[in-house]
């Protein structure tokens, strides 16, 4: 019972703070009479009652779930002799997670056929999807190698950065918008917790060292989407230019 | 009735259809690949049932509750104030936006068990969330700075880069355990709450823009100035405290 208590506390924390100041800004600053109607109050009962039963099931459901494969991820590719070293199977497992957490997320199909319309068609829907799910595969399976290792996030940020500036000072606006924009969407409140409590699970001590993934995991589609962006484009002026010899 | 009826059914499957590969996926792995049981695997079912539930009424929720706000609020906002309020406005709504994301509160619940123990843990810091909240504001300010004077996405990012690297290489320098959580934060925060607001209010002010025809790009680049700064900004929580 307390749990629920104090997950309703969390819940009615979070929330009510934004209403009410957007209430504030809606009705004193701007003088709007839109507002408060009955629909909105339900809307704001569910917001609430979800994220209650939403913190149950993550501590309950889906957090206990990650750390445990996690927890055995680690044993499996650790030696008697406690050496750690990398095998096919955990790479295989982090690129079918990073791109099963991924290419279902309602926010990038949302994307998508936004994108496939600024673009007119010329990156299609499914594309973006797919590069963006390749993104997060390569992202998690960096990042479950860095945290198996125990190497330093700094190894990894600092060059993939480096390069996705690179990239971005070559490729067009167009394309640096949307892929950067890309990682923001891959990650959502399935994908967040569950990252996180696997990367619990794979970290030997010492524990700040089980963050990083994510940040991996957002690094990847801005550099698959960069790419698929500089080759459409290539294709495209091409194509312009075959059509002008005509 | 018929009608929430219809909509917690459609928001029941879009929830379960981003939820089921991984899950399918965990359970295949430990089962047949590393061949081991899972502990607890009924209160663990139950577990992502209920959040199947609340995710599925959170996200239906939000869409009636808070949404019509957040578009009145973007269509509104830009006719009526200049830039300065109107970035001031939006670093605000960011910054509570981001306590409301339910990533943020699992971001608690992945302290590691034995975190009482580490002093100086970046979880224990209860200014976590607020430093993250923040940087979305400045991201989301900057963002709307962005949009006014149109500039190129690259403009704002490159020294966005710039700052975040060498925050880095302090951090680094210094070992202040923040890094790995602070570049996790950036993904932590764009999430169901966030996102739509982030958009009404991009979409809101390119819409006053006097100008030529829409590019189509306008509500693009708000998102990723708003988890690069929660990066920076946990960073110099870090090197702070």
């Amino acid at each position: 019972m307390n749990a629920w208590w104090s997950a309703l506390e969390t819940a009615v924390e979070a929330i009510i703070p934004l209403v009410l100041g957007m209430l504030f800004l809606q009705r004193v600053i701007l003088r709007s009479r839109v507002g408060i109607n009955l629909r909105m109050l339900i809307g704001l009962v569910l917001c609430v009652l979800g994220y209650v039963l939403f913190l149950k099931g993550l501590t309950t459901g889906l957090m206990p779930l990650g750390s445990q494969v996690g927890d055995q991820l680690l044993a499996a590719v650790t030696d008697p002799l406690g050496h750690v070293s990398i095998s096919g199977t955990l790479i295989i497992f982090a690129l079918l997670l990073g791109y099963g957490a991924t290419i279902a997320e309602p926010a990038l199909a949302a994307m998508g056929i936004e994108v496939e319309q600024i673009t007119s068609g010329a990156c299609r829907r499914t594309w973006l999807i797919h590069t963006v799910g390749t993104g997060v595969a390569l992202g998690v399976a960096a990042g479950l190698v860095m945290t198996v290792l125990g190497l330093p996030l700094w190894y990894f940020i600092l060059p993939a950065y480096s390069l996705l500036a690179l990239l971005g000072y070559m490729g067009s606006d167009r394309f640096n918008n949307i892929a950067w924009d890309s990682a923001g969407v891959t990650t959502g409140p399935i994908t967040v917790p569950l990252v996180l409590a696997l990367g619990l699970g794979v970290a030997p001590a010492p524990l700040h060292q089980a963050f990083g993934i994510l940040a991996l995991a957002s690094a990847g589609p801005i550099f698959t989407v960069s790419i698929m962006g500089a080759l459409i484009e290539r294709v495209q002026s091409q194509g312009g230019a075959h059509v002008a010899t005509k | 009735m018929k009608l929430l009826l219809r909509l917690v059914s459609q928001r029941f499957f879009e929830v379960l259809r981003s939820l089921w590969p991984v899950v399918v996926l965990l359970f295949a792995f430990q089962w047949i690949v590393l061949q081991q049981a899972i502990e607890h695997p009924l209160q663990i079912l139950a577990g992502l049932g209920w959040m199947v539930l609340g995710l599925m009424l959170f996200l239906e929720g939000l869409r009636m509750g808070l949404m019509p706000l957040a578009e009145n609020l973007g269509a509104l906002l830009p006719t009526r104030f200049r830039l300065e309020f109107l970035m001031l406005i939006a670093f605000l709504l960011g910054w509570g936006a981001t306590l409301a994301e339910p990533a943020i509160a699992s971001l608690a619940f992945a302290a590691p068990p034995d975190v009482e123990a580490m002093p100086g843990h970046p979880l224990k810091n209860n200014l976590l969330p607020h430093a993250i909240g923040c940087g979305v504001g400045v991201g989301l300010a900057l963002g709307m700075f962005k949009i006014y004077k149109r500039l190129p996405l690259y403009r704002i990012v490159l020294p966005t880069l710039v700052l975040a690297s060498f925050l880095g290489i302090a951090s680094q320098w210094r070992g202040t355990g923040y890094l790995n959580v602070a570049w996790d934060a950036g993904a932590v925060t764009t999430g169901p709450v966030t996102v739509p607001i982030i958009l009404a209010l991009g979409l809101g002010l390119s819409q006053v823009m006097p100008g030529e025809g829409r590019s189509g790009l306008e509500g693009f680049g708000l998102v990723t100035l708003a988890s690069l700064w929660p990066i920076i900004m946990v960073m110099l929580l870090g090197l702070y405290s």
